[in-house]
């Protein structure tokens, strides 16, 4: 506690510190989840852990195979912007990327920041108000058309550690820009990110969440995405790690015309639990939205996605579609749909398709017939299921090197 | 007349069966404690063991919870202002001519005068008047064949040695909230038994109604078919129209034995409450489960037009190898009524198989809820399920949901799940139009062309019937 007020008290009289305060109460009262509720019912909260664990030492990150070369580029390793390693020079004007503690130097942001998840929505988006303590805060003016992604790289190389990054992200009138989010770890540590994302008219976003901590790391992820008039967001998480993964992402289509595209790709192995939590709220009409979710499940992992459409009253011509498969790789594997939707208006054209199942045993009779070995066989289809969510990936040197690294460890994930 | 006009006029149509019935009552004071539960048991001349389930499920009630997570939302039911026993006076009867004339009125309203059925269709009949079931036709003709099918009170007292075989098997006493009450307190309820290897001549069917107000209909219903045995059953429900609400919780329980086939329909009519207001309307919370054993196959089908609230998941236990269970549901939601229905199917044998339909329909300011589960377990290998959840909104102040929940535990199951949302699109009326159809029939014709998948399930009368109910139900709401 004594910490939580320390950080409270480095900001004196700002919004932050009203948003530190906000959350700790907020914390205070909420307690934490249990499976009794409904969206927690099949989260494992007994391998969280300790998350008061303190900052730990400063790291010393290995970033080889992880840069893109022309990226504009943020580091935080172990919880604490990396200058060093940090390249934002060629920023042209109109675009601004500094620290979120810096948010008071930007009155807008200041003005919104928690807007969009507010520390009364959840306990854990209550403790992120509380405590974060690094992330990134980008912001484009409207019509900045950014040339090359933005790279923030998380790195924690310590065993023990609970970190809580925070970014804001406001495009705004016709801004574009891609924007690439990368955690990595090499412990078991746990990290409870939160984004929030404002694109205003007619902006455009790309972001690629990449969740590759290690396999016994715990993430517990917030997003929010909110769009403005003729806006288009395309938000893809990729899953690789950790032993406890949840994503929460959550997406309002505020105005005419938004649409957004959301994607999803879970790879569990050993015991790991990963689960996607998607809510797509179509508040005004002509709004449309996209979800494709995948999960590849092996040993005895087990892979949850749960996606709600919700139409309000009122947001007549919405075209909403959702589609979610798993693939089963093994007989202690197991995985959970939950596709919803909750509908308000009559002119809508809502569908949902989900599907649950093992390889093709054809598809592999067909390749093996063919001449490709069993391994290779299996490796090919499961790319095949993958790639799918891959092919939206718009930087092709990180897309090649993923569906690389992809090939390798579903050629390890045939063994059964 | 444009179409919202036409809607509006259909939407105005009252609840036809939304008479009451004058007949003398025996009727327990309001009110629910252990002493009302020993005194119904010992009008019922219940023995010991039966009693004493009774006091169990009713303490166990206590403890539990009323649920709240159906996407409903009603004034809370006190339970201390139920009745939990109403019977028309006349009692022990022998002959259809001994049933009180004005109840055999009432069925005659409702459309299925007893004696006219007798020649009909040839369906037996258990007609259950509030709680006590009046008459029973075809009996002698069942009981050539070796089937039971009889009150439930006069199974407890004929067959003691089935009910306590099978009573509770399905669903325990202590299952949820409204099973556990009606567990403490079910009045009365249809017993069928269908012997080893026997197919059951005719449909079997029963028909509910509440008449007396503020009381609860606690049916219950058991169904055995042993093995390779086959029996269609019927239900059909209707409620007299009144301010307050009126709680149905009743529980149905199937057993299917080895290579046994039970098919269950249900034409749901119950007074819907108001179409403005909203007020009175009958409460429907009702749990219905059937366990298939090996190569056994259970099916239920159902359309649900009636109901101020439907709280219901007609279920299959999946235990057996080879077995198969089967949803089909049509559900409309008008006016203000709301339903949260659904299936559930467990997969627990090897190579079982499970189909879910459901169509939704909205209307008016209804809300429709889908949920339903589908759940895999790590033996149920070769499992398949095929899931399809269609809503239809018409009008703009409706709302329709859909919350399945898969899983999967085993990787070689298949299980498919789709669901889509559309209205009836002003193109497809045109369309009609232009070829010399009404608005109306074009609807009407949309409408039921959306939940023939369902209707070709039902036996030919009450798919008649499902059809004109949906009708009615909805003329008045298409713009």
């Amino acid at each position: 506690m004594n910490a939580l007020t320390q950080n409270a008290e480095a900001f004196p009289g700002s919004a932050l510190e009203m948003l530190r305060l906000h959350g700790e109460e907020s914390f205070q009262s909420l307690g934490l989840p249990s499976k009794k509720q409904e969206s927690w019912r099949f989260t494992p909260l007994n391998r969280l852990g300790d998350l008061d664990a303190p900052l730990p030492q400063t790291g010393s990150p290995r970033l080889e195979g992880l840069l893109i070369p022309e990226a504009h580029r943020l580091v935080f390793s172990n919880g604490r912007l990396n200058e060093r390693l940090s390249n934002i020079e060629a920023l042209p004007s109109g675009c601004r990327i500094s620290s979120i503690l810096e948010i008071a130097q930007d009155p807008e942001a200041e003005e919104i920041i928690g807007d969009l998840l507010p520390p009364q929505t959840g306990a854990f988006q209550a403790l992120n108000s509380a405590r974060f303590d690094h992330g990134a805060l980008i912001v484009l003016e409207a019509g900045t058309r950014l040339e090359g992604p933005i790279h923030l790289i998380h790195h924690c190389d310590t065993e023990e550690a609970a970190l809580y990054p925070r970014n804001l992200i406001m495009l705004k009138a016709r801004a574009e820009a891609t924007i690439i989010e990368h955690f990595v770890s090499t412990g078991p540590m746990i990290r409870m990110p939160l984004a929030e994302l404002h694109l205003g008219a007619g902006a455009d976003l790309h972001f690629l969440r990449l969740q590759d901590e290690a396999d016994k790391a715990r993430h517990l992820g917030f997003v929010a995405i909110a769009l403005e008039r003729d806006s288009k967001a395309e938000f893809l998480s990729l899953a690789l790690g950790a032993d406890l993964f949840r994503l929460e992402l959550e997406t309002t289509l505020r105005s005419r015309g938004a649409e957004a595209s959301l994607s999803g790709l879970h790879l569990g192995r050993g015991a790991a639990h990963g689960e996607h939590l998607v809510r797509v709220e179509h508040q005004a009409p002509d709004c449309s939205s996209h979800q494709l979710f995948r999960s590849i499940l092996s040993d005895s992992s087990r892979g949850v996605f749960t996606g709600r459409i919700v139409v309000a009253p009122g947001a007549q011509g919405t075209d909403a579609n959702q589609s979610s498969k798993s693939l089963l790789l093994s007989d202690r594997a197991v995985a959970f749909n939950n596709p919803q939707l909750e509908i308000d208006a009559d002119d809508v054209r809502c569908t949902h398709g989900s599907t649950v199942g093992e390889l093709d045993e054809e598809a592999l009779f067909y390749l093996r017939a063919r001449g490709i070995g069993k391994e290779e066989a299996r490796a090919l289809l499961m790319l095949a299921f993958a790639g799918e969510v891959l092919q939206s990936i718009g930087v092709e040197d990180l897309k090649t090197r993923l569906e690389e690294r992809l090939i390798r460890r579903f050629h390890g994930a045939t063994a059964r | 007349m444009n179409s919202t006009a036409i809607l509006e006029e259909f939407a105005n149509r009252d609840y036809e069966h939304g008479f009451v019935t004058d007949v003398e009552q025996d009727r327990f004071p309001p009110g629910l404690d252990e002493s009302v539960i020993r005194a119904l048991s010992a009008i019922k001349k219940e023995p010991e063991w039966l009693l004493e389930w009774r006091l169990a499920a009713y303490r166990r009630w206590q403890q539990q919870q009323e649920p709240e997570w159906a996407k409903v939302d009603y004034e809370p039911v006190d339970y201390q202002s139920i009745s939990y026993y109403a019977a028309p006076k006349t009692n022990s009867l022998e002959s259809l001519d001994e049933v009180d004339p004005e109840i055999l009125k009432t069925y005659e309203k409702l459309g299925i005068p007893l004696d006219e059925q007798k020649i009909l269709a040839g369906v037996a009949v258990d007609a259950v008047f509030d709680s006590v079931s009046v008459a029973t036709t075809y009996k002698e003709k069942l009981g050539e064949a070796g089937i039971i099918f009889c009150s439930f009170s006069e199974a407890v007292q004929e067959h003691p040695e089935l009910i306590r075989r099978f009573l509770g098997s399905v669903v325990p006493p202590g299952d949820n909230f409204f099973a556990t009450l009606n567990s403490a307190v079910f009045s009365d309820g249809s017993f069928v038994y269908v012997p080893k290897g026997v197919r059951c001549p005719m449909e079997l069917s029963t028909y509910f109604r509440i008449n007396a107000s503020n009381t609860g209909q606690f049916e219950r219903t058991l169904i055995v078919a042993d093995e390779g045995a086959y029996v269609s059953y019927l239900e059909g429900c209707t409620a007299p129209q009144r301010d307050e609400n009126q709680l149905h919780a009743a529980v149905v329980e199937l057993v299917a034995l080895k290579g046994a086939t039970i098919k269950y329909s249900t034409v749901q009519n119950w007074y819907p409450g108001d179409k403005e207001t909203g007020a009175g309307g009958i409460y429907n919370f009702v749990t219905k489960r059937g366990l298939c054993e090996e190569k056994a196959s259970i099916s239920w089908t159902q359309v649900e037009t009636g109901s101020a609230i439907t709280w219901k998941y007609p279920s299959v236990v999946l235990k057996g190898d080879d077995s198969i269970g089967e949803f089909y549901s049509v559900a409309l939601t008008s006016g203000r009524q709301q339903a949260d229905t659904g299936s559930k199917m467990i997969h627990i044998g090897r190579n079982t198989r499970s189909t879910i339909i459901s169509k939704g329909i909205s209307a008016g300011r209804g809300q429709n809820t889908y949920r339903g589960q589908v759940k895999i377990l790590p033996k149920a290998a070769n499992a398949r399920n095929f899931s399809q959840c269609d809503s239809m909104l018409i009008g703009s102040d409706c709302g329709a949901h859909t919350f399945p929940y898969i899983d999967v535990r085993n990787p070689t199951a298949r299980m498919e799940h789709e669901a889509t949302t559309s209205k009836i699109g002003e193109d497809q009326i045109f369309y009609c139009n232009q070829r010399g159809l009404s608005t109306e029939d074009a609807v009407s014709m949309i409408v039921n062309g959306f939940c023939k998948e369902v209707f070709r399930k039902l036996p030919m009368e009450f798919a008649v019937e499902a059809q004109k109910l949906l009708g009615v139900s909805l003329e008045g709401s298409v713009g």
